[in-house]
């Protein structure tokens, strides 16, 4: 594994256990890139500049705490290790406190850290993480990483423990900021009743694993088709086949060629000319009729038509 | 200060809201069209293609769809593919009266890949596609007492064609042009729809009739030529 960020050791009460830490996650969130020079494509630096001496080497620069105005005072790796707080080097465990979500305290995490107990302290770490799982206890501690104290909480994870850094109270806006309405909603039973059926009807055990992001692998694989060469085409999001609209294309160009059909036929025969061209006028407003699938509104030529239609009797005749 | 909510008509609508929004009912008898003698003309019918697949109602429900095929247990096993065309609806809690149709790879309806679905749920043969002609419930509202025309109407101003789901269609008035129509298709029947009938499930009504195409003995009120023109030649 990676090496371990921090050494110490757990302290509650008299006993001391000591850790390892080692950082839980990985930020993989964008892709990261670097900036070039447009023209050249060399990669551009950022150089440490004093602007009375011009270019310094990075090793050349140390930490300065700015306590007034342009006033510094230097900070050196000695004064860290100097500074007289018990928490350096050990987790203080403070409190233990119920582990379950109404603690809003432990809502907010920093960062999450595997511990790793030192063989020494193998049974206190494990009967530590067999007291709080047993009890569904929390341990809220402080811990001092990379210069600042930190509010964590530790909790049982897998085979070992999680720690978790927190923001400081201070540090967690407050919703006050936000627009959010005084008044009570007043639900309806039925409402309520229905929301409960949805949120059952979805409900599930939350396999991480099952979730992946996306955007990043879409993205790695156009930047991994640039390398090779490839254009990177636009990936179009799989289209059915649109077969069902097509067999309604060859239903209407069917009807169409029917009717066609049809006032040849009248006009070849013996029927008057008028019947046929009035025929002629009614075809094609039926035809955007099949066509749009949608309009369905009788045209004032179907209702006249509806005087010379077949009478009732006969229709029924027509019934098996 | 607790106040009364504002009024709910300031608020996003709560879809399930109204206490209105009752299940649909789980199983629908569907109407049973009764067996025409020959197309003929008459302005208060609508004509559509009797599609070769197998009758089936569509339930959206929650914006998932499941279908209700007789003698099919589980259709949803056997057709996956129309899982989708919930979304096509712009309503919810509603039930479709429509054929399922499997489409070849030419896209033309074949009734032996149907019926490989039908017999046996795991085949993946064929595109399955859903034609709808008739919408009984919208919002879990019953409409089958309403006049066919409007339901029709109802239906096509909801439904969005799509891939695999389009609303069906027809003539209005002209069964004889629609029966040369799918004749040249090679269809053989045609479903005729009165207008102002309601949807009777589970029963027949002389509103409703399927209407067999092939060229029965001469309808002595039909012009000798058009007869002849709807031979096949």
């Amino acid at each position: 594994m990676a090496r371990a960020m921090w050494r110490g050791a757990i302290q509650f009460g008299l006993v001391t256990v000591p850790v390892k830490l080692y950082l839980a996650t990985e930020s993989r969130g964008g892709l990261s890139f670097n900036l070039l020079h447009k023209e050249c494509l060399n990669r551009i630096q950022m150089k440490t500049h004093c602007p009375i001496h011009g270019e310094i080497a990075r090793s050349d620069t140390v930490r300065g705490f700015e306590y007034s105005k342009g006033q510094y005072v230097v900070i050196g790796e000695e004064d860290f290790d100097s500074v007289p707080l018990k928490t350096v080097r050990s987790i203080e465990i403070e409190l233990f406190i119920e582990a379950d979500r109404e603690s809003q305290a432990t809502s907010f995490v920093k960062q999450a850290y595997y511990l790793e107990p030192e063989a020494i302290g193998r049974k206190a770490f494990y009967l530590l993480k067999s007291v709080l799982a047993d009890e569904g206890l929390s341990a809220i501690c402080k811990i001092v990483l990379k210069d600042r104290e930190a509010l964590a909480s530790i909790n049982p994870y897998a085979n070992t423990m999680l720690l978790s850094t927190l923001y400081w109270p201070d540090e967690v806006r407050s919703t006050a900021e936000l627009d959010l309405p005084e008044e009570d909603f007043d639900f309806k039973p039925a409402e309520k009743q229905m929301a409960a059926q949805l949120v059952q009807a979805m409900r599930g055990d939350f396999e991480a694993d099952q979730y992946v992001d996306n955007y990043r692998q879409a993205l790695m694989a156009v930047i991994e088709a640039k390398v090779e060469g490839k254009p990177t085409e636009k990936i179009d999001i799989e289209e059915a086949p649109t077969k069902i609209a097509d067999l309604m294309s060859v239903l209407e160009a069917s009807v169409a060629a029917a009717r066609d059909a049809k006032s040849k036929s009248a006009s070849g025969g013996t029927t008057a000319a008028t019947a046929s061209t009035s025929a002629k006028a009614k075809k094609s407003e039926k035809v955007a009729d099949i066509a749009s699938g949608t309009k369905r509104t009788r045209t004032k030529a179907q209702a006249t038509k509806a005087a010379s239609a077949a009478p009732k009797e006969e229709r029924r005749r027509k019934t098996a | 200060m607790k106040q009364q909510a504002s009024t709910d008509n300031e608020q996003l609508p709560l879809h399930f809201e109204t206490g209105a929004r009752q299940a649909l009912p789980a199983r629908l008898r569907p109407m049973v069209p009764l067996r025409g003698e020959s197309p003929f003309d008459d302005t208060e019918w609508f004509f559509e293609p009797w599609w070769p697949g197998t009758p089936a109602l569509a339930y959206v429900e929650d914006f998932k769809v499941r279908l209700q095929i007789e003698h099919l247990a589980d259709p949803m096993a056997a057709f996956p593919e129309l899982a989708s065309i919930g979304s096509q609806f712009a309503d919810d809690q509603l039930i479709v009266d429509g054929t399922l149709l499997v489409l070849d790879d030419e896209g033309k309806p074949d009734a032996d890949l149907l019926r490989r679905r039908l017999a046996d749920p795991t085949t993946r043969d064929g595109t399955p596609a859903y034609v709808a002609s008739d919408l009984l419930y919208d919002l879990a509202r019953p409409l089958m007492s309403r006049p066919f025309g409007e339901r029709r109407q109802q239906l096509s101003a909801l439904l969005s064609d799509g891939d695999r789901c389009v609303v069906s269609r027809g003539l209005h008035g002209e069964g004889t042009t629609l029966a040369d129509a799918i004749t040249s298709m090679g269809l053989s029947e045609l479903s005729a729809r009165l207008l102002s009938a309601p949807y009777k499930p589970g029963a027949s009504d002389e509103g409703w009739l399927r209407v067999p195409v092939v060229e029965t003995p001469a309808a002595p009120t039909r012009p000798l030529l058009a007869l002849l023109q709807r031979l096949p030649l």
